[in-house]
């Protein structure tokens, strides 16, 4: 059966680590791939508002990169991924933008803490009191901020 | 001749040229207008003489006189002259006598009207019947305009045109010395690159497509001597370390062996291990061999598809020979599901030996601890990411990794020789790919290879 589950990210590539273990378990799902941002209050802003600008300017060509090598190895059991932004900021919001995206279940990190960039909040706090299935999916955050697209990798550090 | 002066050179003789037949045309033509013009005039003015030389009525031709004298400019020298024409000869002495030309009486008796030269005077005159009786009215005057005028003109022409030319001269060998500049910069630069600093590159912000074009294809002809330049270097080097220790063991046994006489089993034993040692000399010898291709085939790059995932095995088991205590993983967490994602277009030689520097640095830097390979794709590259946990690379020095002969100031206690990463890099470069490293120090290094997967 197919199921749809919410991931949120912070844009780093470290974040997709949830990503790729939920893919583990799962085999036929598609994901939505969340990053909350606070909407601005320009006018002009406003006037000319394109989702997929933001996120242009947000997601690194890394980021990219990863997301595209995860589609490639999920490629069998991931039927769509993509990444939505998150304005609201209340409980009432989360819950509709959940039903408008058809979430089943939400995954969250357990150890990993997210680096929220300015203009944007914490959201896990407040999917946490959705009433959605929340999983946590424990994995040992880097210790060594070495960048590029190994922090993706399972790379244990004996 | 140098180039850019035969350039300018055909520039000038085309232009002036061009100035000058311009200009010859356009006296020509105002030359022949201003005759034809002048002896319209002149008959004219012999017409209305005439008119009112023998008008019947005195009044009106003194209306025509008046007329005449106050709207038909006075021409210089104007002069007129009434010869009865009723003998030929007659009228032929008296025009002589007037200094008319005889050609001119000739013209009048024969057409009835004509024009003549004779120095700067200019003749045009009628034969008119008036009373029955024939004369001819011939009317004399200088033409000033082509005196004067034309040559003013042919002075105006002569030194506009000469100071063209002067003009086109300076300008066309300006601009042409302008063309030629970047090709002797390229020249000077090109002449500054030997094989002591063949990393040099030629500068490609230049404008021009063309001069763009034929620095980029030097460039590249560079980035492949370079290649082949130092994967000699790289194999001497290689050599030099890795046949000196199993030597130094051979003979350091043998030398032992024959200090003093021993039994049997001893002579045994130092054989053996002199065996071992020759075979692992061996080994090495023919891998480096095969690390020392530089992958032409008939003076080509030859390039063919090439599984990367084979090949990193292939690389792994050379690995092995070369390094007996080393501790690779390779990582196919997130090798793509499909695997024409695997495969890129790649000279087997050159990436084998760019990726054994890589592995062999992160063996030898982190003293054979963990080297974990992780091999991917995205939708367009192959990734291949290989982490040390090794003594990393000071993050003021990472500029100048690819500099040959750097070696980082943490590397004292390592032999190298700081030609492995450049030959990397330019490896990857001859494959369109990208080769980039991070690294923190005393923790580890991570070296990201992409190569473009292959159309297929």
């Amino acid at each position: 059966m197919k199921t749809r589950i919410l991931i949120p990210t912070d844009l780093t590539i470290e974040s997709l680590n949830t990503l790729k273990l939920a893919l583990a378990q799962l085999p036929d799902v598609e994901v939505v791939l969340v990053y909350p941002c606070i909407l601005s209050n320009s006018i002009s802003d406003l006037l000319f508002y394109s989702p997929s600008k933001i996120l242009q300017q947000k997601m690194s060509q890394d980021f990219y990169a990863a997301l595209e090598i995860l589609k490639n190895h999920f490629e069998s059991q991931l039927h769509s991924l993509k990444v939505e932004l998150f304005h609201g900021n209340g409980l009432s919001a989360l819950k509709n933008f959940l039903g408008a995206n058809q979430i089943d279940s939400i995954y969250l990190p357990s150890r990993f803490q997210f680096k929220w960039e300015e203009n944007s909040f914490d959201i896990v706090k407040l999917l946490l009191k959705t009433n959605l299935p929340i999983h946590k999916i424990d994995w040992q955050p880097q210790t060594i901020a070495i960048g590029g697209l190994s922090s993706i990798f399972s790379f244990q550090n004996n | 001749m140098k180039g850019h002066l035969k350039l300018g050179l055909i520039l000038v003789a085309i232009q002036a040229s061009f100035l000058v037949l311009l200009s010859f045309t356009l006296y020509y033509f105002l030359y022949t207008y201003s005759y034809s013009d002048f002896y319209k005039r002149l008959s004219t003015r012999a017409k209305v003489t005439a008119s009112y030389k023998f008008a019947p009525d005195t009044n009106s031709s003194k209306t025509v006189k008046q007329m005449r004298e106050r709207y038909l400019e006075h021409l210089s020298n104007e002069q007129e002259y009434i010869i009865p024409a009723q003998d030929k000869k007659l009228a032929e002495t008296q025009a002589q006598k007037l200094n008319i030309p005889a050609e001119l009486v000739h013209q009048l008796f024969e057409k009835g009207s004509g024009t003549s030269q004779s120095g700067k005077t200019f003749f045009a005159g009628i034969n008119y019947k008036a009373a029955e009786k024939n004369y001819l009215v011939v009317i004399s005057a200088e033409n000033y305009y082509a005196n004067h005028h034309l040559q003013f003109l042919r002075t105006v022409l002569i030194i506009g045109v000469s100071l063209a030319v002067v003009f086109t001269v300076f300008f066309t060998l300006f601009f042409s010395r302008q063309i030629v500049e970047p090709i002797k910069l390229i020249t000077k630069q090109v002449n500054k690159i030997s094989t002591d600093n063949i990393h040099l590159r030629l500068d490609e912000s230049v404008s021009d497509a063309e001069i763009r074009n034929l620095i980029v294809t030097f460039n590249s002809l560079l980035n492949r001597v370079e290649t082949t330049l130092e994967t000699h270097k790289n194999f001497i080097s290689n050599a030099s370390h890795e046949f000196s220790t199993p030597l130094t063991a051979i003979i350091g046994e043998a030398e032992l062996a024959l200090k003093k006489d021993r039994p049997v089993t001893d002579y045994k034993e130092a054989l053996n291990t002199i065996l071992q040692e020759a075979e692992r000399l061996n080994a090495v010898s023919q891998a480096l061999i095969q690390l020392a291709q530089t992958g032409y085939k008939n003076n080509k790059l030859a390039f063919e598809i090439t599984r990367t995932d084979e090949l990193l095995w292939q690389i792994i088991a050379l690995m092995n020979t070369l390094y007996p205590h080393n501790q690779i993983r390779f990582d196919l967490d997130l090798m793509p599901d499909n695997p024409y994602k695997l495969k890129v277009n790649a000279n087997k030689q050159l990436l084998q030996l760019a990726l054994t520097n890589v592995l062999g640095n992160a063996c030898k830097y982190s003293d054979n601890k963990v080297v974990t390979i992780s091999l991917t794709a995205t939708a367009k590259h192959v990734v291949i990411v290989i982490r040390d946990t090794g003594i990393g690379i000071p993050a003021n020095e990472l500029a100048h990794i690819f500099d040959p002969f750097f070696r980082g100031s943490n590397t004292k206690h390592f032999k190298g020789y700081g030609i492995g990463l450049p030959l990397t890099k330019n490896i990857v470069a001859l494959h369109s790919g990208k080769l980039l490293v991070d690294s923190v120090q005393n923790s580890g290094t991570s070296v990201q290879i992409e190569l473009p997967l292959a159309y297929l």
